[in-house]
């Protein structure tokens, strides 16, 4: 741990946890943990975390305030003692495949609705459900790539349609079981994938990878991005996809193919 | 047993919400149900101007809602339905006049009273339209099947699914059968795509509607054409009966003529 932050989130096998450090001052805790919170605000929303006092707090009493404050932030924390953390990394920016870059899961977050329908549309997306694909995704990511074992991403799995004015932000990858309407968003810094009819906005590969992918079953977005590309669809009238079609970068421009797995 | 309590929204303005409350009300009453309309356009009225009851407000909701004026008071009883009552908004307020809760609270008493209750909301997503849809258990969204409306439908869908209003149903309003022949007009099935919720009707355009809400008589009352079929279909379908849907199409030359010679469709 670099420095000696009051609060620091780690990801691991169950989610995220929040850990306290045993000699910062409680003020300082209080302040750095509203920093952080208030920063990931989107991330975060619907999510649950653990709160790790450490040697800390054996009465709970600094763990209570800290718990309505995490819980004003829209977050629920949970109790269970059955992992520990520190298997994965804090690392930084995704990268495909790379083995044991558990960084992805840094923000297990549902998706944020528009203002006053947040915490439902958030509990739509299930976030315990969300903890759980998290998690069975870390067994796979905790190994090293080793005698030709695949090795996993993190992944989100959203199993509804997305209506127009909701949005859908993930750091990691995303795959919807339903339509993104038009008006919707999905943003995420690794793949997009829809089984079924995209017509909102993408932005695939959202921290500046250029080698992510969009696949739709009807790939028909209002506008289509990969890192930093923009595309959108020809001003004349296409006609409808005939199947399912991936959208790619080649020659630094995006390219739509059709899909053959 | 309370009563239902609908709102019926849409999201995008002018699409033919506040109609279609009059004509499902009006429908409803000439069943033999009691009917009691909400206003909740608050500062925009225009359900009393439909009905044709303009001149007999004397008290309206807001004034309900802070005490001024008795429930009982406010309603005013349309003369030409029995059972069919109107709760209208107020024209000098702003929709913060009322809260969420408050309406909750006057539809919960209205319920008691009334076999539907049939909220009108105001277009938006704000205030208005969370006051509109507080009190209500069912929703009933209205679209033109026009591209912005379906967007706009679509918001509204999600925000009703996410104040647990689940199972919205869908009326396609305006449409234009020689339109969509052309491929000029999205049909009912472009719009279902993106909506995917169940379909109530669908009401065709029709110049006799304009009329009627002019003169403040609710078309199902009276009237003979698709239009007024349609409003009266949806109404059968509310109280569960299964009406077939209406072919919208025109009687054409050709198709006369082919009725006439026999070769049929």
């Amino acid at each position: 741990m670099q420095g000696k932050e009051a609060v620091v989130f780690r990801g691991y096998r169950g989610g995220v946890a929040v850990q306290v450090d045993r000699d910062a001052s409680f003020g300082d805790v209080v302040e750095a943990l509203r920093r952080k919170l208030a920063a990931a605000e989107n991330f975060f929303q619907g999510g649950s975390v653990r709160l790790e006092m450490g040697e800390r707090d054996p009465d709970q009493v600094e763990a209570r305030v800290l718990r309505e404050l995490v819980r004003a932030y829209g977050l629920t924390v949970v109790d269970d003692e059955e992992d520990t953390p520190g298997r994965g990394t804090n690392g930084r920016s995704l990268q495909k495949g790379a083995g044991a870059s558990a960084s992805g899961v840094r923000a297990a977050g549902g998706f944020s609705g528009s203002a006053g329908s947040g915490a439902a549309g958030a509990n739509a997306a299930g976030g315990s459900g969300l903890s759980a694909l998290v998690g069975g995704l870390y067994g796979a990511l905790g190994s090293e790539r080793s005698g030709g074992e695949p090795v996993g991403e993190p992944c989100l799995l959203v199993r509804r349609t997305l209506r127009s004015g909701q949005r859908l932000q993930f750091d990691g990858s995303v795959v919807i079981l339903g339509d993104v309407n038009p008006g919707a968003e999905v943003v995420c810094t690794g793949h997009v994938v829809v089984m079924g009819a995209l017509r909102g906005v993408v932005h695939a590969g959202a921290r500046g990878d250029m080698d992510a992918r969009v696949i739709a079953l009807r790939l028909q977005p209002t506008q289509l991005r990969i890192a930093h590309l923009i595309s959108r669809p020809p001003d004349e009238q296409m006609p409808s996809p005939s199947g399912p079609e991936v959208a790619l970068v080649q020659d630094e421009r995006i390219q739509i193919e059709a899909y053959v797995p | 047993m309370a009563g239902r309590v609908i709102v019926i929204t849409s999201g995008k303005g002018g699409v033919g919400k506040t109609t279609t409350t009059a004509n499902l009300g009006a429908g409803l009453a000439s069943l033999g149900r009691r009917v009691c309309l909400v206003d909740a356009d608050i500062g925009l009225r225009n359900l009393d101007v439909v009905m044709g009851l303009e001149n007999r407000i004397v008290y309206d909701l807001v004034e309900v809602v802070e005490g001024h004026a008795r429930l009982r008071n406010a309603l005013i009883k349309d003369k030409r339905l029995d059972g069919l009552y109107l709760l209208p908004a107020a024209q000098t307020r702003e929709k913060d006049a009322v809260t969420p809760e408050q309406m909750r609270a006057l539809c919960q008493q209205l319920a008691e009273e009334f076999d539907y209750v049939l909220i009108d909301s105001p277009a938006g997503i704000e205030h208005g339209f969370r006051n509109a849809i507080a009190g209500a258990q069912e929703a009933i969204i209205v679209t033109t099947p026009e591209v912005a409306a379906v967007r706009d439908a679509d918001r509204i869908t999600g925000l009703l699914e996410a104040h647990e209003i689940s199972n919205p149903r869908l009326i396609i309003n305006r449409l234009r059968p020689q339109m969509v022949r052309r491929g000029d007009m999205m049909d009912i099935e472009d719009v279902i795509e993106i909506l995917a919720i169940e379909l109530l009707g669908v009401v065709p355009d029709d110049e006799s509607i304009i009329v009627a809400t002019n003169r403040g008589e609710p078309l199902v009352m009276s009237g003979t054409s698709k239009a007024a079929q349609a409003y009266r279909n949806i109404v059968k379908r509310l109280e569960g009966e299964e009406v077939p849907f209406m072919s919208l199409e025109q009687d054409g030359f050709m198709s006369r003529l082919r009725k006439l010679m026999g070769i049929g469709r």
